[in-house]
């Protein structure tokens, strides 16, 4: 496969905004509420989750199926879309429309390497959730998709997995992995390349069991492999296309501010567009909150020091970024989203904010 | 050696205490390690280039490193180590087995007696500042499913041997650090049930950013931002009953009005009772 190959996408006004951002900064909620004020300017719209908390899941009236669901509420005039991804499903899908025998379908389903593969590891929710991405915005159908990213230990293994997984779809080293019917077994292979060491040290470390499994993945793989590779070029032309926009999600914790900074440098490195940054909690509430010293004064230290530390953390932030990035700062709700209205009125944070 | 997991809901806090933790048994032990799993480093954006002044060594354990250790460790010869990891067979094989690097990573924690397996690590205590609840629980189900899926060979017979130190309360504990808010405290109680299914390590839980919230007069609590507090005090002792109904484990970690980092990892170490 030649990376310098573009694959033209179909032409089309769809918008899509990938929220990126490290676990527990409420992403899940933030994207729910961008697809929601989208909605409400009429647009119609599609945000695209993995793996939000149980409330919200019943909130959004999506199911583990990947389908499209409309989010009921009489505001959103039927514009809000919303799609729970089951990455095993979608994985699944995948192998059986490039295999097409039911045989070879069944056996790789039952391979062990390609169980863990297709499950939560190994970056296939991020592969999952591109694919659905690149299958929407082919349908045309939408003016807007929020593809809210895979939970992952740190916002740039979203990026990589897609590249990981081309990796290990490289015809070169399939090969080696491979027992194919004509050309010699496996075994002949390593030996006419010369690499009996190698294949000693793969035994040592892992037992040959191990390797017979391994060897069988990649023979029942190179049937879907191509099709793969294509799907991930065009999902990287998309990602660098100007319709395609970043938003980066932290919290006032520094470190995430400065690893969020890191990530804008990495994303315009590749070509990605990130113009807009989101604090979330950017402003604890009970400082929106009246303090009446008259009939409080037993809270004026208290009031005091919370107010030191906002302000400590919030000067911090603002001379972190440059003036090139939009700056959205949501303060913290009173309670936890749990309903649609309350991804409603979260929405009213990104009023101003130039998304539409 | 003693093994000290650290996890939790992501955003509660975690490698926070994992320092506090580190800094609290370094007063027993002049040998603690604080390892930070992951490919990506917390502590570099945290202390940026400055060198903290800690009594304990901060190491970050990703799964390629590990996994090149040990097959160092196990193969011996320079040549025949260089010829199984540079090249992109080997990197693609370990990225297409997952569970290879969990593995790996989790060889490394377990390397000391009484396994004594793959290169020494010189401490006497290791804080393991883990993944956040669901790749935590997938790192420890990698040895099970590799002795499971593999009855044979030394990768085999190395995953039973981690499970028995994982699984050996006089060596490993597990910490799950959450706050008093229900999303983070239903994730702790699920992740904590998880692991009970796959192992028998001692679990506490860490109630973290626990705040003394000031006593109220009546006339303060008619006010918006007294019955926001009440709320909140109300929130707080919810979970804290809630632990005691369950019989768990748990301690509160104040939370501390300090942005200078040295400080803050001092100040919360001095609550750490253990």
């Amino acid at each position: 496969m030649n990376d310098q190959t573009t694959f033209p996408l179909q032409k089309n006004s769809t918008q899509i905004y990938i929220t990126l951002g490290t676990g527990g900064v409420g992403k899940t909620s933030l994207s729910a509420a961008l697809g929601a004020h989208l909605a409400l300017n009429n647009k119609k719209t599609l945000v695209i989750t993995i793996d939000p908390a149980q409330r919200l899941k019943t909130t959004l009236g999506v199911t583990n199926d990947s389908g499209n669901y409309q989010v009921n509420h009489p505001d959103l005039n039927g514009y809000l879309w919303a799609s729970l991804l089951n990455s095993k499903l979608i994985f699944d899908n995948f192998a059986r429309k490039g295999l097409k025998n039911e045989i070879l379908i069944e056996k790789l389903l039952k391979n062990r390497l390609y169980i863990q593969l297709s499950t939560h590891l190994s970056g296939s929710q991020e592969f999952t959730s591109l694919e659905k991405l690149l299958v929407e915005y082919e349908s045309g159908q939408w003016d807007y998709i929020v593809l809210d990213t895979p939970p992952s230990g740190h916002a740039i293994e979203f990026l990589k997995a897609p590249e990981k997984l081309n990796r290990l779809l490289d015809e070169k080293i399939a090969k080696w992995f491979r027992d194919p019917k004509q050309g010699g077994t496996f075994f002949g292979q390593l030996l006419q390349r010369g690499t009996k060491n190698l294949l000693k040290a793969l035994e040592l470390l892992t037992g040959s069991e191990f390797m017979t499994e391994l060897s069988d993945f990649f023979d029942q793989i190179q049937f879907w492999q191509e099709k793969l590779g294509v799907r991930l070029k065009k999902v990287q032309t998309l990602l660098t296309n100007s319709h395609c926009q970043f938003i980066l999600v932290a919290n006032q914790d520094l470190a995430k501010l400065k690893e969020s900074l890191d990530l804008i440098t990495q994303l315009n490195a590749q070509n990605k567009h990130v113009s807009k940054i989101i604090i979330n909690k950017s402003k604890p509430y009970l400082l929106n909150l009246d303090f009446n010293s008259a009939l409080c004064p037993e809270l004026e230290p208290f009031i005091k020091k919370n107010q030191a530390l906002y302000f400590n953390q919030s000067t911090t932030t603002k001379n972190l970024f440059p003036s090139s990035i939009d700056l959205i700062e949501i303060p913290e709700a009173p309670t936890p989203v749990s309903n649609v209205d309350d991804i409603i009125s979260l929405s009213s944070s990104f009023i101003g904010g130039h998304f539409l | 050696m003693k093994i000290h997991f650290v996890t939790g809901k992501g955003g509660v806090g975690k490698s926070l205490f994992s320092l506090a933790l580190a800094h609290k048994l370094s007063q027993s032990s002049n040998r603690v390690i604080l390892a930070e799993l992951g490919e990506v480093s917390f502590f570099e954006y945290l202390f940026e280039s400055t060198s903290p002044s800690l009594p304990f060594k901060i190491e970050q354990w990703d799964g390629h490193t590990c996994l090149k250790q040990y097959v160092k460790y196990l193969l011996k010869i320079e040549a025949l180590y260089k010829l199984f990891f540079e090249n992109s067979v080997t990197r693609t094989l370990v990225d297409a087995a997952p569970g290879l690097k969990e593995l790996a990573i989790l060889g490394k924690i377990t390397s000391g007696p009484p396994r004594n397996m793959g290169p020494k690590i010189e401490a006497d205590c290791l804080v393991v500042d883990a993944f956040s609840s669901g790749h935590f629980l997938a790192l420890l189900q990698a040895p099970l499913a590799m002795a499971q899926t593999f009855r044979f060979g030394p990768m085999a017979e190395q995953s039973k041997k981690i499970i028995d130190v994982i699984n050996d309360p006089g060596i490993t504990q597990i910490h799950i650090v959450t706050l008093s808010e229900e999303l983070p405290l239903t994730e702790a109680f699920e992740l904590s049930d998880n692991l009970s299914a796959l192992v028998s390590t001692p679990i506490s839980f860490w109630i973290n950013k626990f705040e003394e919230l000031p006593v109220l007069t009546q006339a303060c609590k008619s006010t918006p931002l007294g019955g926001y507090l009440q709320n909140k005090n109300s929130d707080q002792n919810k979970a804290i009953n809630k632990f005691k109904s369950l019989n768990k484990n748990f301690q509160t970690i104040p939370f501390i009005y300090q942005t200078q980092i040295e400080n803050l990892i001092f100040q919360i170490s001095q609550t750490i009772k253990l």
